[in-house]
């Protein structure tokens, strides 16, 4: 990467016309429907628009930004966020510092059975993980606690709670079942399609399947004793959790695939290698497997997440529709209902469009940086 | 109820005996029925079929009446529990399998099973309430198993219910949008692939830039745009945005870079021109990188929501995945026709998936998201 071609502005006749004549078709479509609205939502940001006639338009400046965006009543809760953030690491620093006085010592006695060091090891990264996890969970259910009940600051809230419900259930529920269905046996076959029968449903479908099991007088909840009142899609508490669950049974069809995918890749050689060593099962699955799989296993986590934070409307429209009392609002959901009926609002709609490109900016970066460092590609290399 | 606890008392232990029978045979290979003698090699088709033959004829003659479930049950149960005592000693007595070994075996099966059950719960659900008559469905306990099933709720569901149009539309749709990805990004691979032109660099960053902006992003001004174009409620307003992607290009482009650039230089010896190129070997050498994508082109194109949720209007251009909602509240007092018009939109991917299973995993192995 280091060392760069010199660039090349050459024309090469015939075959640079030809290039672009291949191109020519993506590109237009690109320029129409990808880049030119992603400007011109900055543009609309700045313009409020009528919802009677939508051509007419207003300059309104930053105003709108600062309204849409609830600037003042996130700036205190961002605060609050930050403060338990900071509570959040300090928690970890002071689990470290108090591990390493008390803990640290016998670890090289122990370390001369190498089995026992591992176990401590694993144990102590389980530990580090799960407290960052719970950070994280912390920071996602009280940064905007106060906000107003409905708008940007709620949206984000249940955005961000949404992904947190489903993102981490679909990666290890994915992981079991791939694992189970990765072996060389008469009729595997008929079981793995039989698990990623999800993914042929979509969204509408499989929506609509729950929907209907979920109601009180079809569904079986109430006859096998799980009975809320009012019934979990319309229960204030458990609707945000029904849908979650809904969305793990959708999306363990393609974090199936993809991990199947990606154990077909691993080669039996490490397995041998390792067996010869006397690794057993469960050391082999977090020695070999998980460190193998870990490329698929981020591709996974961004498809989640992609889902929760970006693509959630259909899931949210076709179970929910926003209701009990707005709280599965989610922000790709706050988007498109800002354009349709009688709150039908191009601006408000712009700068929700600028907030959920963020997200996925967001997502694009902690894909590019935090996780894939940490991933092991191919034989053995680090990247 | 005690006919319900009845089935149950029958199937756990011809559930438990199948599971056996058929970890310890899975263990073995066929060549050890046939070495075993006589009647061994006989025994697993019995055991595998025979038990369910028998079953099947006990409960068609009992007027298919869950009382006749419990004889299937009961002949797979005499099945497999006679091969277990009689064959199986004789194949362990030449070649021991092992206690453990079979343990497993059956651990794993087990496992097996129940995913796949809970998994697939919601869809047999959905199917044996498409058959069940509209009282049964919410009759508790609830039938599990139609034993009278009525097809009357699929005719319904596909003229009534206007699922025929619903799965009509969305397959044209779905054909246009899969063949215009495909010769786009086919196209605009080859560029990036095999010419040589200015600004390369630059419009593979445009390319590529298309996949940080998700269409939730743009679906605002695009709503108008294709407003403004006239095309709102139209065929082509539904299928436009999405026949050229930057994830189908960059795929192409590393399954074109896989071939062996003297490949080129050889057609270029023998006369072949670029265009020729890439219809008669570069397109013909990347079939299973075109086959991944064209799968996953159509599973994203059917499972559509968004924009033909907000670009279609009229009842004429509806697809599948918007129908079934609209089927929800037009026909909610005709439940089995509800789940009647689910199963119908569910069948054409379903097909699909059995079709590809393996394809789909094997396209993704051979290269397409390695690092």
């Amino acid at each position: 990467m280091s060392r760069r071609r010199p660039r090349q502005r050459q024309w090469y006749g015939k075959e640079s016309l030809l290039a672009y004549a291949l191109l020519a078709p993506s590109l237009v479509l690109f320029a129409v429907f990808v880049y030119y609205p992603f400007a011109d939502n900055f543009r609309q940001g700045f313009y409020s628009s009528n919802p009677a006639n939508p051509s007419l338009q207003t300059y309104v400046g930053t105003a709108q930004w600062r309204a849409v965006l609830e600037v003042d009543d996130l700036w205190p809760a961002l605060v609050r966020g930050a403060a338990i953030g900071v509570v959040g690491v300090a928690i970890v620093l002071l689990s470290r510092f108090l591990r390493d006085r008390y803990l640290r010592a016998p670890v090289p006695r122990a370390a001369t059975d190498p089995p026992a060091r591992a176990r401590l090891v694993a144990a102590r990264r389980l530990v580090g993980t799960w407290l960052t996890f719970t950070a994280l969970v912390g920071l996602g259910l009280f940064a905007f606690g106060a906000a107003d009940a409905r708008g940007f600051a709620h949206s984000l809230r249940v955005t961000i709670v949404f992904w947190l419900l489903i993102v981490p259930p679909t990666i290890v529920l994915g992981l079991l079942v791939a694992v189970l269905g990765h072996r060389v046996m008469a009729g595997i076959g008929a079981f793995r399609t039989m698990f990623m029968m999800s993914l042929a449903t979509g969204v509408g479908v499989a929506g609509t399947i729950f929907f209907t099991l979920l109601n009180p007088q079809v569904g079986l909840l109430p006859w096998l004793g799980v009975d809320t009142d009012p019934p979990p899609l319309q229960h204030p508490t458990w609707a945000l959790v029904a849908v979650a669950v809904f969305v793990w049974w959708l999306e363990l069809g393609s974090a199936f695939v993809f991990l199947s995918a990606g154990l077909q890749n691993i080669p039996d050689q490490l397995y041998e290698a390792a067996m010869i060593d006397g690794a057993r099962p469960v050391r082999r699955f977090f020695r070999i497997t998980i460190p193998m799989l870990s490329p698929m296993l981020v591709f996974v986590f961004v498809l989640g997440s992609i889902l929760g934070l970006v693509q959630s409307f259909p899931i949210i429209d076709i179970t929910t529709g926003g209701a009990p009392v707005h709280r599965t609002e989610t922000l790709a959901w706050l988007v498109v209902e800002s354009t349709r009926g009688t709150s039908q609002d191009y601006g408000r709609a712009a700068v929700l469009s600028v907030a959920l490109f963020f997200l996925a900016f967001a997502l694009t970066l902690v894909q590019l940086t935090v996780l894939e460092r940490r991933v092991t590609y191919g034989e053995g290399q680090r990247s | 109820m005690i006919r319900l606890l009845l089935v149950g008392l029958a199937a756990l232990p011809a559930l438990a005996a199948l599971l056996a029978g058929v970890a310890d045979m899975g263990l073995r290979s066929p060549d050890e029925f046939d070495a075993a003698g006589v009647g061994a090699r006989r025994a697993w088709w019995w055991a595998q079929f025979g038990g369910a033959a028998i079953g099947v004829a006990v409960f068609l003659a009992a007027g298919r009446s869950p009382g006749g479930f419990v004889a299937v049950a009961a002949g797979w149960l005499v099945v497999e529990a006679a091969y277990l005592a009689v064959a199986r000693p004789r194949l362990e007595a030449r070649q021991p399998v092992g206690r453990s070994r079979w343990l497993g075996r059956c651990g794993v099966l087990t496992a097996l099973v129940a995913t796949a059950a809970v998994l697939v719960f919601p869809l047999y659900i959905t199917t044996v309430n498409s058959l069940l008559k509209g009282s049964q469905i919410t009759a508790r306990p609830p039938s599990l198993f139609p034993f009278d099933p009525q097809f009357g709720s699929y005719s319904s569901a596909w003229s009534d219910g206007h699922m025929g149009r619903y799965v009509f539309n969305s397959l044209v749709m779905t054909t246009v949008i899969v063949v215009g990805q495909v010769v786009t990004s086919v196209t605009a691979a080859y560029a990036f692939a095999f010419l040589r032109f200015p600004f390369k660099r630059t419009l593979f960053v445009v390319f590529l830039g298309t996949l940080m902006l998700p269409f939730e992003v743009t679906v605002v001004v695009n709503l108008r745009t294709i407003s403004d174009l006239g095309l709102y409620d139209t065929f082509a307003g539904l299928t436009l945005p999405f026949l050229a992607t930057g994830f189908g290009a960059f795929v192409m482009r590393q399954a074109f870079r896989s071939l062996p650039f003297e490949l080129r230089d050889a057609a270029t010896v023998d006369g072949f021109g670029h265009l020729r190129f890439m219809w008669k070997i570069a397109v013909p050498l990347t079939r299973p990188s075109i086959a991944a994508l064209t799968v996953f082109a159509f599973l994203g194109a059917w499972s559509q929501y968004l924009w033909p949720f907000l670009i279609t209007r009229d009842d004429r251009l509806r697809t599948v995945q918007i129908g079934v909602k609209q089927l929800r509240t037009t026909q909610f007092d005709q439940l089995n026709v509800v789940f009647a018009g689910l199963v119908i939109a569910a069948v054409p991917l379903v097909i699909l998936l059995i079709a590809f299973q393996k394809q789909l995993i094997r396209g993704l192995t051979a290269g397409a998201v390695k690092g």
